[in-house]
């Protein structure tokens, strides 16, 4: 039996968003989804410049494993490129690394490293309304 | 900045130094920060000090926070050096949700102004 996947930690929590080709009908077309995982490392490695090392301690995983999701992303976003088609950010094999909540009113998200009491409303609405991510 | 200013202070990724400017969505690319201390009804803007930095300048910029007793930080954006120092310091980083567009869309700002 394969073993099971090693969850990849996040910085932070990623906005569930799709890419369009702008003035193209993408109706009907198949999509490119893109993993959390594998927005992350494309965030680390081509965005922040950081060594595949460097950002695989981050993520908490190997170096090799980091490259392999690396050459994964690029591909995903080759083929939305060139191939006119939807790319989007979808949950996949991670894990978040600190106590991360949501608001339900606003869909903020916000942490509580102090874990003040006041870490239990929101910081912009002050709803109470929250949920652990 | 006044290094008196220790309480509760929350700092927000701004374009521009005025009321009615749009929220930044990259931390390090901010313009400016709208410093505010809710509690005793006091708010300034401060240039980002790691704008015209080339390299790490979010870094520069959550330094710059981190010394000046900043609690809380709003943006929509943070990289990895950036939340390092900012959990280090054990400062609290706040994520917009996409309906936030303008400062003055935070209704505790609002408030304030």
């Amino acid at each position: 039996m394969a073993r099971p996947v090693k969850l990849r930690r996040l910085i932070s929590p990623h906005k569930e968003i799709t890419f369009t080709p702008a003035g193209n009908d993408t109706s009907g077309k198949e999509k490119v989804t893109l993993l959390s995982e594998e927005y992350e490392v494309i965030k680390l490695v081509d965005y922040e410049k950081m060594h595949h090392m460097q950002a695989s301690k981050i993520m908490g995983i190997s170096r090799p494993t980091l490259t392999r999701i690396y050459e994964r992303a690029r591909n995903k976003i080759a083929e939305s490129l060139v191939e006119l088609k939807d790319l989007c950010l979808v949950e996949g094999n991670s894990i978040l690394g600190d106590n991360w909540f949501i608001c339900q009113q606003c869909e903020s998200v916000f942490n509580n490293p102090q874990n003040i009491s006041t870490g239990n409303k929101c910081p912009l609405c002050f709803s109470e309304n929250i949920d652990k991510l | 900045m006044k290094n008196n200013q220790v309480n509760n202070l929350t700092a927000i990724a701004v374009k521009e130094a005025n009321l009615n400017t749009k929220l930044e969505d990259c931390f390090g690319k901010s313009g400016y920060f709208f410093i505010a201390d809710p509690g005793n009804k006091k708010f300034e803007f401060v240039k980002n000090p790691g704008l015209e930095l080339k390299k790490m300048s979010g870094r520069h910029a959550a330094l710059f926070l981190a010394r000046n007793k900043i609690t809380t930080v709003i943006s929509s954006n943070f990289g990895a050096s950036v939340k390092k120092v900012f959990d280090k310091n054990k400062i609290r980083l706040v994520i917009l949700s996409p309906k936030y567009k303008l400062l003055k869309d935070i209704e505790w700002v609002r408030k304030l102004i």
